[in-house]
């Protein structure tokens, strides 16, 4: 084995002290994992993986996904719901019926990175994506859009218009952020990253120096979300 | 998607938490490995996304760190050639000066950490990822050899050079350091 020579002692000492990476700061840490959980929920939809605890729940929500699409594009509405029943019962364990399972299944797609940490907080999303809706294609177009798109689409659409927010947020535009985030609560007031948006919204309102509303967005989020593991980030950004 | 554990929110709490407990060393590797500090958090973000593809794959037996290095090292690599960060040398300083005040106080009050990244910025990268892996996360240079590939030989010849390029690089700069406080000549 070949010999190295040492390094001269004050530069070893050097390299002594910044050995141990540098701590981060929790709100850059928080903001990362927040920010990486919203990305692998967001995966975990497309992939259609990790979502559901069971494949027949998986096979169901993609199945939904993939037929709700094809509904709102309006293409051989009813024929198309007529056959997508079919399938979905098909597919669909006898035991559980379709209802239930789609309960479930888009709570998971989206909660699924955080729910171990808080799992007392109750799944807002869950009561407003009604499958019963869903086979009966007639009613999906005529209906309006937030109570019958599909739970990947509208995930999709939550998350693009939060990155949207947290984009301008990041570049210093916080009114473009709130307003993204404002748009957020009205077209997904329960949404499934509803939680998400209250923080973008507190961050939002505080950096356009709107402090009081960013105060009590942030004690209201503190009562909703009482284990949020945002939770210090929305302190902090809500604390002047 | 075949690789989904049948019991996922145990494994996401297992992955929160190795985030968590990792994510320092990461943001700190990728900086050794030339990431500007700007893009260190961005590129965390992705070496996570791709631990977490591969988080199965944890052995739990093992210290994590090397394994974490290895992503790290191919998100830095994959970076480098992107952002062609071709004045690798230069690298580092040009980022001090485009820094914001708080974040150049910041800096300062980092010294030596600023001093070691500018000084593994004069190295060239494949010494500079011996150097780092050896002087820096202190694994054996036989270890080294077999994840990177080469043969043994040379990885110790690439450490006795890079060496020598580091120790000069952080005497290059106390003169500089010490040229800016004799006031002679304030470089921007």
């Amino acid at each position: 084995m070949a010999e190295l020579e040492s390094l001269p002692p004050d530069v070893a000492a050097l390299l002594a002290r910044v050995k141990e990476p540098a701590p981060l700061e929790d709100v850059h840490a928080d903001a990362l994992e927040r920010r990486l959980a919203l990305a692998l929920a967001a995966s975990h939809v497309l992939e259609g993986s990790l979502a559901a605890k069971t494949l027949g729940a998986t096979a169901f929500a993609k199945l939904v996904a993939f037929f709700t699409r094809k509904a709102t594009i309006a293409i051989g509405m009813l024929g198309l719901g007529i056959a997508s029943g079919v399938v979905l019962h098909a597919v669909a364990t006898p035991k559980v019926s379709p209802a239930e399972v789609t309960s479930e299944a888009p709570v998971f797609a989206s909660v699924a990175p955080r729910a171990s940490v808080e799992p007392s907080v109750p799944a807002p999303a869950a009561a407003t994506v009604s499958v019963a809706a869903l086979p009966p294609a007639v009613t999906i177009a005529a209906a309006p859009p937030v109570a019958t798109r599909d739970p990947a689409s509208s995930l999709a659409e939550e998350r693009a218009l939060l990155e949207m927010g947290r984009s301008a947020l990041a570049r210093g535009q916080s009114a473009d952020a709130v307003a993204a985030a404002r748009k957020h609560e009205r077209t997904f007031p329960r949404g499934k990253l509803a939680e998400e948006r209250e923080v973008l919204m507190v961050q939002a309102l505080a950096a356009s120096g709107a402090r009081d509303e960013a105060k009590a967005r942030a004690a209201r989020f503190a009562q909703g979300y009482p284990r949020s593991i945002f939770g210090p980030a929305v302190r902090a950004a809500a604390s002047p | 998607m075949a690789s989904v554990p049948p019991k996922a929110s145990d494994s996401d709490a297992e992955f929160r938490a190795f985030f968590r407990a990792h994510l320092a060393y990461v943001c700190e590797s990728l900086r050794r490995l030339g990431v500007q500090s700007r893009d260190a958090e961005d590129l965390a973000h992705e070496v996570f996304m791709a631990v977490h593809r591969r988080f199965d794959e944890l052995d739990r037996s093992r210290p994590p760190r090397p394994w974490l290095f290895a992503f790290a090292l191919r998100l830095a690599s994959g970076y480098r050639q992107k952002a062609r960060v071709v004045r690798e040398t230069v690298g580092i300083e040009a980022e001090v000066a485009t820094e914001q005040p708080d974040a150049e106080a910041q800096l300062a009050r980092d010294g030596d950490r600023r001093t070691v990244y500018q000084a593994l910025a004069a190295l060239p990268i494949d010494r500079r990822v011996i150097f780092v892996m050896h002087e820096l996360d202190e694994r054996p240079v036989p270890d080294i050899a077999r994840e990177l590939e080469i043969p043994v030989q040379t990885a110790y010849s690439r450490l006795r050079v890079a060496k020598d390029e580091f120790v000069a690089a952080v005497r290059r700069q106390a003169t500089q350091q010490r040229t800016r406080e004799g006031g002679i000549h304030g470089r921007a």
